[in-house]
């Protein structure tokens, strides 16, 4: 007898159907998976045979062949479980299936019980958006399921409350998230601006590269606080909104990555992976595409620190999501996009022993180490990061005398109120922040008072700037003015995003 | 220890000068054998460490030494002669286009070399113009600039300051091609004279950019410096005892250190550990009795060591390029006046050959007309005041001054537009040397 049960399958941030047949005819026993099963899919037999038996159904002792459809496309994953199984007992006559317009996903556990999977979001919206109707989903993935509005989700702590479920029975109501009331929450930031000691410079660059969502590299010496400063990066940025949450959710959703009892990312990410990454690590790759950091970072800060040690490979495939905010994977078996819409904040030493420019110690590097190190960092990268700032170690003095600085809602208050002004004004040009601006944009949208065109001119020859350095510096600029609440840019603001620009402290 | 130093330097000229009187008329005989025994003696010289300081020893002069047939100095050979020849790469003593070897017996030997206790027998010279060049050496006064091979931001930019300044003021730059310090100021000679007169013609007396070798001549050594190899061969002149192609070896240098000392009226050392070469070379320079000119450095830092061990025995305090002018002494131009190329003591500052600059004193205060920091109001002014004490991150000047960091920011920019500031590694703003110099008040 032949029975069928939709199931879906996750590609990328998408999914596609994958219908579960099963037939069982009286013949030697045997139990096959066709339909292109990798390893987990493989095994998913003996899981589905003992979770069936201890569930006390009776497993057929007969000839049982389940086919995924379409069978050219490939199955991966411990997700077939549930559908696996669920087709068995209704080819068995064990149970029935009586919901049209279902799914069912899950990972069975030996006793029966139903594991949680990765991806239900990003699989729960995207059947949606197909017209789905229902989704029979293990208990713990519930919730998150249940943020996409409009589909009836049918959670299952069993195998047998699944065939239950499958059956018509009505299942337990599922609590829904209030995602606003969520995000709403005030942060309880362990890792506060103030925390910071002086290095005021350093915070007003912050607040420049978050308000107007620039790239940020800082260069100092080890222990001069910028590995501090970076996590709080993320303490000074607008709160997510609920659609940013449901995004960056997916991301984590999909790449399996979702604490169990949480069901929606409410903080910006802050992500900063080790400098031995390797290149599909950080900007996504594997046989079967997962999300790179690049993703996992996706609206919230990307930190990579000790900078030029990156391997080349990794650091030139940040170039592709820098400039789209979004990475594409291409394998032979598919091709993928997963959002990376990061703000970048690089760290790294002046030097290779990191004491070049110290007035404690000497710099012990040679000459042609110091080019090296420069040279790791190519132009199109650089050209990617619009602010670049000292981070001098303080000295005991400064210590001392420094005064305490802005806590992070304040100056959360500040970048959110420039942002909204940079959405009013950017929105012809389709971008939310000035980072993102086309030099097209920028000349349209950006208007610079004649004293701050004449400095920007004087500068253009005094400091030998490229004609990119010059959009990157008004862009900056931009960001100041709408942090000061200014129609127009003004000589002070680009004299001030003069300062923060790429240095020569990369010649040696 | 200064008076001593000025008597021994009399009494070193006066020596040197009786000694070349009398070994002129010997040469003046056309004695050809001289010059082939000098030949001769570089030659095994270079291979053997110490050669000519042995035969001097044992003969009591290097003039008696040139005057004994060669069979009588074969035995001091540490490992017997080396055949005429058939010495290896080194030995090929054929000079090339814009090459020459030039004994100890010849004319246009450098004077400052005869000075040595155990003057090499000959030196090879390669450069464009090496026979202007030579003359440059002989009759302009000569100042050599030699420090730490991986100096601070700091010593770089003495370097160049010294360097460019001398040059321009008409003086010959020296020094030894090494990384760092040496390289920098061969580097800011170059940019003190400028580019070449569109005619190409060289002056009578031009100002020579030396560099003396630790190696053969031809081998541009360290490798990171073959450009500057190119461009001191343009237009000045590289000098070495070692042949032309005799690989360096690490002996050679502080034995190079000597010619440098010799070649020079006075010695400035810019940066330098305390087990730093330049320090041989300032030894060496005191035992010449040259003047010996240090460059301070941050109290503490292991680079300012050197210099400093050498202002505390005495050494001339030096912070610009005039603190080196004034102190040659008039003699050191002597050389000038008697081709008549210049006379008195303003012109001196005219780099021959090209453009007459107006007096150094004069463009200052010409520069300080101008000076737009002189007057300044407002952030500006309070920041460029601040920074006359000293240099600071900007947060210091944010504190000190009690302005915002982006007030801070943007004066620190319109003030770098306008040349007054340089930013080092590590976030510290300083004001330029020449605009601290310039500045009215």
């Amino acid at each position: 007898m032949l029975a069928r049960v939709q199931s879906e399958a996750l590609s990328g941030l998408d999914s596609h159907v994958v219908a579960v047949e099963a037939d069982v005819v009286a013949a030697a026993p045997a139990f096959t998976i066709v339909g292109l099963p990798d390893a987990a899919v493989q095994e998913s037999r003996e899981r589905v045979r003992t979770a069936i038996v201890n569930s006390d159904y009776e497993f057929p002792s007969r000839r049982i062949t389940v086919n995924l459809a379409p069978a050219d496309v490939r199955k991966e994953g411990p997700s077939f479980d549930l559908p696996i199984a669920l087709a068995l007992l209704c080819a068995t006559g064990q149970s029935r299936c009586s919901l049209a317009g279902a799914a069912a996903i899950g990972e069975l556990s030996l006793d029966g019980a139903i594991r949680p999977v990765a991806g239900v979001l990003a699989v729960a919206q995207s059947a949606h958006r197909r017209g789905l109707r229902a989704l029979l989903v293990p208990s713990a993935n519930a919730r998150e399921a249940a943020l996409v509005t409009g589909l009836e989700v049918l959670p299952a702590a069993t195998l047998r409350e699944a065939a239950a479920l499958l059956a018509g029975a009505g299942g337990p109501a599922v609590e829904r998230l209030d995602p606003e009331s969520l995000l709403a929450g005030e942060a309880v930031d362990d890792a506060d601006l103030h925390d910071v000691l002086g290095q005021s410079r350093v915070k007003r660059v912050l607040e420049v590269a978050v308000a107007g969502a620039h790239n940020l590299l800082m260069v100092g010496p080890p222990g001069s606080g910028k590995t501090m400063l970076a996590r709080r990066v993320a303490s000074i940025m607008p709160p997510l909104s609920v659609a940013e949450a449901i995004d960056v959710t997916r991301v984590y959703s999909v790449a399996g990555m979702l604490a169990p009892d949480v069901s929606l990312v409410v903080r910006r990410p802050f992500r900063a992976p080790h400098h031995t990454i390797s290149a599909s690590g950080l900007v996504g790759g594997g046989v079967t595409p997962r999300p790179g950091e690049v993703s996992l970072a996706h609206l919230g800060v990307l930190f990579l620190d000790e900078f030029p040690e990156f391997r080349l490979s990794a650091l030139e495939g940040l170039r592709q999501p820098l400039e789209d905010g979004e990475v594409t994977i291409s394998r032979a078996l598919a091709s993928l996009t997963f959002p990376a819409r990061i703000m970048l904040v690089a760290a790294m030493n002046p030097c290779p022993c990191g004491f070049r420019g110290d007035k404690g110690r000497e710099c012990r590097c040679p000459a042609h180490r110091l080019a090296q190190y420069a040279q790791r960092l190519s132009g199109p990268l650089l050209d990617r990061i619009d602010l670049c700032i000292d981070v001098p170690r303080l000295t005991p003095r400064d210590r001392r005398d420094h005064v305490q600085g802005e806590s992070s809602s304040v100056v959360r208050g500040r970048v959110s109120r420039a942002r909204a002004r940079q959405r009013l004004r950017l929105a012809p040009a389709g971008v939310s922040a000035n980072a993102h601006l086309s030099a097209r944009g920028l000349r349209e949208l950006c208007v610079l008072e004649p004293d701050a065109l004449r400095a920007l001119d004087r500068a253009y020859d005094a400091l030998r700037l490229s004609a990119r350095a010059c959009d990157r510096v008004t862009k900056v600029a931009q960001t100041i003015a709408d942090l000061e609440g200014s129609d127009t840019i003004r000589e002070g603001h680009v004299a001030e995003s003069l300062s923060y620009r790429e240095r020569s402290w990369r010649r040696s | 220890m200064e008076t001593k130093l000025s008597d021994r330097r009399q009494e070193l000229r006066v020596g040197a000068a009786s000694a070349g009187a009398a070994a002129v008329p010997d040469e003046a005989g056309g004695d050809a054998g001289h010059r082939r025994l000098c030949l001769w003696l570089a030659e095994q010289a270079a291979r053997d460490r110490g050669l000519v300081g042995r035969l001097v020893k044992t003969h009591g002069s290097f003039a008696a030494v040139v005057a004994l047939p060669r069979s009588a100095l074969v035995g001091a050979l540490r490992d017997g002669p080396e055949t005429d020849g058939d010495g290896g790469p080194g030995s090929d003593q054929t000079p090339q286009a814009h090459e020459a070897v030039v004994a100890w017996s010849d004319d246009h030997y450098p004077p400052g070399l005869r000075d040595l206790f155990d003057p090499p027998p000959a030196v090879f010279v390669r450069g464009r113009c090496w026979q202007a060049m030579l003359r440059g050496l002989r009759l302009r006064p000569t100042v050599a600039i030699v420090g730490a091979r991986r100096p601070s931001p700091y010593g770089l930019e003495m370097a160049w300051l010294l360097g460019s300044g001398l040059a321009r003021a008409g003086v010959n730059v020296v020094s030894g091609m090494a990384l760092g310090i040496d390289a920098q100021a061969h580097v800011g000679a170059l940019d003190g004279l400028g580019e070449p007169p569109a005619d190409e013609r060289p002056p009578v007396v031009p100002v020579v950019l030396g560099a003396v070798l630790g190696a053969g001549v031809r081998l541009a050594v360290p490798r990171t410096n073959q450009e500057l190899f190119g461009a001191v061969e343009r237009r000045g002149l590289l000098l070495s005892e070692y042949g032309w192609l005799l690989p360096p070896q690490p002996w050679r240098f502080p034995a190079r250190n000597r010619l440098i000392a010799a070649l020079s009226d006075a010695v400035v050392i810019v940066e330098g550990r305390a087990t730093s070469g330049a320090l041989h070379t300032a030894a060496f320079a005191l035992d010449l009795g040259r003047d010996v000119l240090a460059v301070p450095g941050e109290a503490g830092r292991p680079l300012s060591a050197g210099p400093h061990r050498l202002l505390r025995d005495g050494a001339h305090l030096c912070e610009s390029p005039d603190d080196v002018l004034a102190l040659l002494p008039e003699r050191a131009w002597s050389g000038l006046a008697q081709v008549g190329e210049v006379a008195g003591a303003p012109a001196r500052a005219r780099h021959v050959g090209s453009e007459p600059e107006p007096p150094r004193a004069a463009r200052l205060e010409c520069d300080g007309d101008g000076e737009p920091g002189g007057a300044r109001g407002g952030p500006e002014g309070r920041v460029l005041a601040a920074l006359r004490r000293g240099q600071h991150t900007a947060d210091q000047l944010g504190l000190a001054l009690g302005l915002p960091p982006e007030g801070v920011a943007a004066a620190l920019t319109m003030l770098e537009i306008d040349g007054l500031l340089d930013v080092q590694p590590g976030g510290r703003y300083r004001l330029r040397r020449d605009s601290r110099g310039s500045s009215p008040r």
